[in-house]
């Protein structure tokens, strides 16, 4: 149990400072960041996302979600993943 | 104070001629809610409705610019500047859309489809006698306080078809929330668009097919280039007239 939340706690840090150094928007940026650590042997990432864009009246959410044993690549896919969205609308 | 603005304003339009006789600038005060049906983030609009007997020209804009939840709330600007003209002579409605780009066009609508329900409610709204009445309107529910004083069929955004002005609006949820602030006479002029882009119809047929673009897009490109990832994304749509699926 005290590893897992130990793994737990790596991850979020991890997490938190690779969001903080892309963007350099601390707070903005955490918000952002759910981690969860599904194996305790085998740490799982998963980085979810959304982006709401449009007029106010009418909107359009985007909800992005990746799992990876990589934080790092499970961010990257999330933020591909807007992007995508971002440039579809946009 | 403004109430006694209102109170003399309206004393002195009464003693000039009858208030429908007017060409009519009636100022709103406005919350809306941007996170309406997810949350709640309230701001400030002026409403303007513009109106002589037979067209109206109701303008919304935000007094606050908007709040970005995160750096990845996209909004344009101007967001929430509603636009409606009506005719009541054609039976007609035109509104101001924008496309999720944010390019502005217009559409013309149903000019007030919604049925009424007029309740015995009665009350003075600052030197008006208003009654209330209800209605339910693309996925709304709407309380609507009209007076009698002013015989004019016209109201707020895409509300009106009641035999007065309708001067104070809400939905239930409070997303919506007019309020009268000023009527005073005007001598400026409505002039309806002409060059209109869709019906409402076809505007909302447009919107479905683009959001399943965007749908199937984020199906086919879901599995990405990272063989230890799995992962999917939703768009979902928040429409203020809620599209019939």
């Amino acid at each position: 149990m005290k590893r897992m939340i130990m793994a737990a706690v790596l991850l979020v840090s991890t997490v938190s400072v690779f969001a903080t150094e892309s963007k350099g928007e601390v707070k903005k940026e955490e918000k952002r960041v759910e981690v969860r650590v599904q194996n305790e042997d085998k740490g799982e990432c998963t980085y979810s996302a959304t982006a709401t864009i449009g007029p106010s009246w009418a909107k359009v959410e985007v909800k992005c979600s990746y799992t990876s044993t990589s934080c790092k690549e499970a961010i990257s896919q999330v933020n591909r993943c807007l992007d995508d969205a971002r440039k579809a609308i946009m | 104070m403004k109430c006694k603005y209102i109170t003399v304003t309206i004393f002195c339009l009464v003693l000039t001629g009858s208030l429908a006789a007017q060409d009519l600038k009636v100022i709103y005060d406005i919350k809306f809610n941007d996170e309406f049906d997810r949350g709640r983030s309230e701001r400030l609009h002026t409403g303007q409705l513009l109106l002589n007997k037979l067209t109206s020209r109701y303008f919304m804009m935000a007094k606050e610019d908007y709040k970005p939840k995160n750096q990845n709330d996209f909004v344009f600007n101007p967001d929430t500047n509603v636009l409606v003209y009506t005719d009541q002579e054609k039976g007609l409605l035109v509104a101001r859309e924008y496309s999720l780009d944010g390019k502005p066009f217009f559409v013309s609508d149903s000019l007030y489809p919604m049925q009424w329900e007029i309740t015995a409610e009665q009350k003075k709204i600052d030197s008006f006698s208003c009654i209330r009445a209800n209605a339910y309107y693309r996925g709304r529910w709407y309380t609507a306080w009209f007076t009698p004083d002013i015989p004019l069929p016209f109201g707020p955004w895409k509300m009106g078809g009641l035999p007065g002005l309708i001067i104070d609006l809400q939905d239930r949820e409070e997303n919506l929330v007019i309020r009268l602030s000023s009527v005073t006479q005007t001598t400026e002029e409505v002039v309806i668009p002409q060059v209109i882009k869709y019906s409402m119809a076809n505007h909302i047929s447009e919107m479905k097919k683009f959001l399943k673009r965007l749908q199937d897009n984020a199906r086919a490109t879901s599995t990405g280039d990272c063989v230890t990832c799995t992962g999917h994304s939703t768009y979902t749509f928040y429409y203020w007239e809620k599209i019939p699926q």
